[in-house]
């Protein structure tokens, strides 16, 4: 499902090349929960972004769902991500000056559906996740673990083949982090692929797999 | 902070939206109204009329009367041809009392479309007169029109404020063709059918006119209509205002820019969500193109409340309608919505290009200097527009100076010649002929105490040169007292005439005439008045005719060696006061120049001072540069604003950067002096940038009206030295504000 083969990714930096990944070469199967774990710094964000299409290698092949994904153009790219990828980061992500629900129906609005559809199904998310009281807030009137779950339904509502998270339970405290991570975990038994960013070994013992970054490499 | 500095920029985004629209409405609404009062008038005077004009240029050819029969006979043999109307002679006697008349043969009027008020036309033969409106106290009552009594018997509709060729109409009197016996028409209009019937007719009658050598060229009348109109209309839009919309459109467009630009930084993680959930570059790229109509929308609508104000200022300054129309508004928003979204399009493209990645990470390093650079770029443009304000206002100095001479403020002008800036055809007065006695008189009077200096000039026209196509209209002034400092030519090669030994200086215009070089002028010898005279000098003056100035096609001789007053002189006297006396002594010496002409038919004498020989030229220009004035300021205040917005995020971001140098030891003034320089540096950049423009933009300006370019240092070093001191005073209250800030709390700021 997931096919990484030779990747690397360098920024630069002013006349200074930096290289964030330096070969990587790794194979995810669908429905399957893959924890990756490794010191700050060694690559596992930016391999994280990589798979959701969020940048482009510097070299080697990113093949998602059986496609090449380098072939892709930008609007195919946005159209792949806002139709099969979830995303959860640590700092939540959520857009300021939406609601709630706006936030969460924000993925199907750019999937150009009904607005009549895109406020039912968002609701309906946030029920899920148990913030149904919750859809008329703005991120600020909400508390950390509420964002987070308004970021997980934002993630669920498109029905994802995948879900990438990064550091979800980073910002959250033990209680609210556990809450979060049910809910990804509902979303992998229901089939969907996840991937999550962590350096919590409790988070990374609830994987099916850990994978583990070091210097740029997959060890 | 954040907010204050999102207030400022958008306040700068939209008043100068506000002010492209403003001006844009004037700009169209003035050109609607025009083209529709142009289409009204020219409803009223016909298509249908094609004007015989005498050829001056061929003054030697002689018509005869039977030209008159050869060209009715012509014209009835024309498809289409309607009637002929005649119009002889006409004028009026300067010095004596006399009526502006016209000769003119009864179907003038109906041709002409004058509709009668009050009375009725004449017949030819008979001894009747039909006047203009302003004349209409003439009704019934017998007047002289070139030495015949003629009876009033007609009074013609206001005509004056159609322009044109009907300016005059108001003040004229009209008496029958033949009043004088035979004589040739100056002009003949051929009425036909249609406006179809008057192309088909006119090639033909040009065909017939060259054939028999007959000295007249041929026009549609109605072209002759709405010039005043149409020449309003290119100056003031294809002047003043078509720069000055450039200008603010520029401006418009960096203000919008750079706003879109800050937007975009503020936004880019939230941009980079948009782009994680599922958004493509083109779905953010048309989402902030969307958001930035909002500035039309709302650019529009104050606009459109400036422009109601504007325009009737407009109106007040050129004499055209301006207020805003549904077409102007509909046109403008479609103007500013392509503004908004050119404006807008690089940063949105920018951002949307943002790797989804690198935008949730918030990098956009670049942009804080592209800002910075749209900043500058603002203030380069408002000093350009500064710039090309100071060197518009020098040129049209020098070129009014260039125009009608150089008169000082305290002098005053007595003319024996109608002069039509202050006096009107309608008035039937004569203008008093000043003599040599009464500047005797004038001198000898108790009102000399007040005067500095005073002098006389006798002018002679002289006909000798005026050779056909030359347009020189040669005078010779001869002078008497200080006339040469009063009116003010100046010597471009030789010296003065001196008295006694037959010498005259030549106008500049006349010497390259006669002599092709001004070199060659100096020796030579020229006939005028009957006798030979020597060049000794060639100046320069005005090039325009006006009372008292010499201009550049006349000749300047000493009076002494006329011996005395010959016939034709016109005389004119020049007054200076003493400094510290009243200008009421001006209008004093007018009234004792009157009162020793106690003959009725003579208006009282008046003085002419500086402002009453303001050619239109110098109004315009004026007007020109009161424009540009009032739009630099603004979009100097607009580019003083920018720059503090963008010295606000500037300093706002490095609030933490300056708390550690405050902990390493840095002072605040030198802290102050680390922000304000690089400001002034960049400032001082756009002051060369902005200099360059302005001049080109003024000397294109100068150009495109014909007016004298005159390049003005003054503007030049006042633009450069202007940037960096303005970008100083708008980043001096954040940076000092920064700086303040104790160490510790700077150092905990993100």
């Amino acid at each position: 499902m997931i096919e990484l083969q030779g990747v690397t990714k360098t920024y630069r930096k002013g006349r200074v090349e930096v290289p964030a990944l330096r070969g990587v070469d790794l194979c995810i199967e669908e429905g399957e929960h893959v924890a990756l774990v490794g010191p700050s710094g060694a690559g596992k964000s930016t391999l994280l972004y990589l798979i959701g299409l969020m940048e482009e290698p510097t070299s080697g092949s990113v093949r998602l769902f059986g496609e090449e994904t380098a072939r892709l153009t930008d609007a195919e790219r946005s159209r792949l991500r806002g139709r099969t990828i979830g995303f959860v980061f640590q700092a939540f992500n959520l857009v300021p000056q939406l609601k709630a629900w706006q936030n969460v129906a924000l993925p199907l609005h750019y999937q150009r559906r009904p607005r009549r559809e895109q406020r039912e199904r968002a609701l309906a998310m946030l029920e899920r996740v148990g913030l149904a009281d919750r859809a008329e807030h703005y991120p600020s009137e909400l508390s950390g673990g509420e964002e987070q779950r308004v970021a997980i339904a934002r993630a669920m509502v498109i029905e994802p083949r995948l879900i990438l998270a990064d550091e979800p339970t980073g910002n959250l405290d033990r209680a609210s982090g556990r809450v979060v991570l049910e809910l990804l975990e509902t979303a992998v038994e229901g089939g969907a692929t996840l991937v999550i960013v962590t350096h919590d070994p409790e988070v990374a013992a609830r994987a099916g797999r850990v994978v583990r970054v070091v210097d740029g490499r997959v060890a | 902070m954040a907010a204050r500095v999102r207030g400022l920029q958008a306040a700068v985004a939209l008043v100068s939206t506000a002010l492209t629209a403003a001006l844009l409405l004037v700009g169209l609404a003035a050109y609607q109204h025009g083209q529709a009062e142009l289409a009204s008038l020219m409803q009223v005077v016909g298509r249908d009329v094609l004007l015989l004009e005498r050829d001056w240029s061929r003054r030697g050819v002689i018509v005869t009367p039977d030209f008159e029969v050869d060209l009715a006979e012509f014209a009835r043999s024309l498809d289409g041809f309607e009637r002929l109307a005649l119009l002889a002679g006409g004028g009026k006697s300067p010095n004596r009392f006399s009526y502006y008349s016209k000769l003119v043969t009864p179907e003038y009027f109906s041709v002409r479309r004058y509709p009668l008020a009050e009375g009725r036309a004449f017949s030819m033969g008979e001894r009747a007169a039909v006047v203009g409106h302003d004349h209409a106290n003439l009704l019934g009552r017998r007047i002289e029109v070139f030495g015949y009594e003629v009876e009033v018997v007609g009074v013609l509709a206001p005509l004056s404020e159609r322009g044109g060729p009907d300016l005059y109409a108001d003040g004229t009197v009209f008496v029958p063709y033949d009043l004088m016996g035979l004589t040739v028409p100056m002009e003949a209009y051929l009425e036909f059918a249609s406006e179809d019937a008057l192309q088909a007719a006119r090639p033909l009658l040009e065909r017939w006119l060259a054939e028999r050598k007959y000295p007249y060229m041929v026009q549609p009348l109605a072209n002759l209509y709405g010039l005043e109109l149409r020449r309003r209309l290119r100056e003031v839009l294809g002047g003043a205002l078509l720069w000055g919309l450039l200008a603010v459109l520029l401006a418009a467009a960096t203000n919008l820019s750079a706003y879109s630009l800050a937007r975009a930084l503020e936004r880019i993680r939230e941009l980079g969500i948009r782009r994680a959930v599922g958004a493509s570059a083109a779905d953010l790229r048309r989402e902030m193109l969307a958001a930035s109509l909002f500035w039309a929308a709302a650019g529009l609508l104050l606009g459109f409340g400036l422009a109601s104000g504007l325009s009737r200022w407009f109106a007040g300054e050129t004499g055209l309608d301006a207020s805003p129309t549904f077409l102007s508004v509909a046109g403008v928003g479609l103007g500013l919505v392509l503004l908004t979204l050119a404006s807008a399009h690089p940063a949105a493209r920018w951002a949307a290009a943002r790797p989804p990645a690198e935008a949730l990470r918030g990098a956009a390093a670049s942009l804080p200097r592209r800002r910075l650079g749209l900043a500058f770029a603002g203030l380069a443009l408002a000093l350009a527009a500064f710039g090309a304000q100071l060197g518009i206002s020098h040129s049209a100095q020098v070129h009014a100076r260039r125009m009608v001479g150089e008169i000082s403020n305290r002098t005053a002008i007595y003319t024996s010649f109608l002069f039509l800036g202050r006096h009107s055809l309608t008035d039937p007065r004569g203008t008093i002929p000043l003599k040599h006695a009464d500047y005797t008189a004038l001198l000898n009077s108790p009102l000399a105490e007040r005067l500095e200096r005073t002098a006389y000039v006798e002018n002679y026209r002289l006909h000798e040169f005026a050779e056909p196509g030359s347009n020189l209209r040669v005078f010779v002034r001869a002078f008497e007292g200080p006339y040469l400092e009063l009116a003010g030519p100046r010597l471009l090669l030789g010296r003065w005439p001196e008295p006694g030994s037959g010498e005259v200086a030549l106008g500049r215009r006349l010497a390259e005439y006669l002599f092709q070089d001004l070199e060659r002028a100096l020796g030579q010898r020229v006939k005028a008045l009957g006798r030979q005279w020597t060049v000794v000098g060639v100046y320069a003056s005005a090039e325009q005719d006006a009372p008292g100035a010499p201009s550049d096609d006349q000749i300047l001789l000493p009076r002494q060696e006329l011996r005395r007053t010959l016939p034709g002189a016109r005389a004119e006297i020049l007054v200076e006061r003493k400094p510290g006396a009243s200008e009421r002594v001006f209008d004093e010496v007018a009234r004792f120049l009157t009162e020793r002409h106690p003959e009725p038919g003579f208006r009282p004498v008046e003085p002419l001072v500086r402002d009453d020989l303001e050619p239109p030229v110098r109004a315009v220009m004026d007007r020109l540069a009161a424009a540009y004035r009032m739009l630099a300021l603004v979009m100097l205040a607009l580019a003083v604003a920018g720059i503090t917005a963008q010295a606000m995020v500037d300093t706002e971001k490095r609030f933490r950067e300056l708390g550690i140098r405050r902990a390493l030891g840095a002072t605040r003034g030198r802290l102050f002096y680390e922000l304000l320089a690089p400001m002034a540096a960049g400032a001082l950049l756009s002051g060369v940038a902005g200099a360059l423009a302005g001049a080109g933009a003024a000397y294109a300006v100068v150009r495109a009206h014909e007016v004298t370019w005159a390049f003005s240092w003054v503007a030049v070093v006042a633009v450069v030295l202007a940037a960096p001191l303005l970008a100083a005073l708008a980043a001096a209250l954040p940076a000092w504000r920064a700086v303040r800030r104790p160490p510790a709390e700077a150092m905990r700021m993100e």
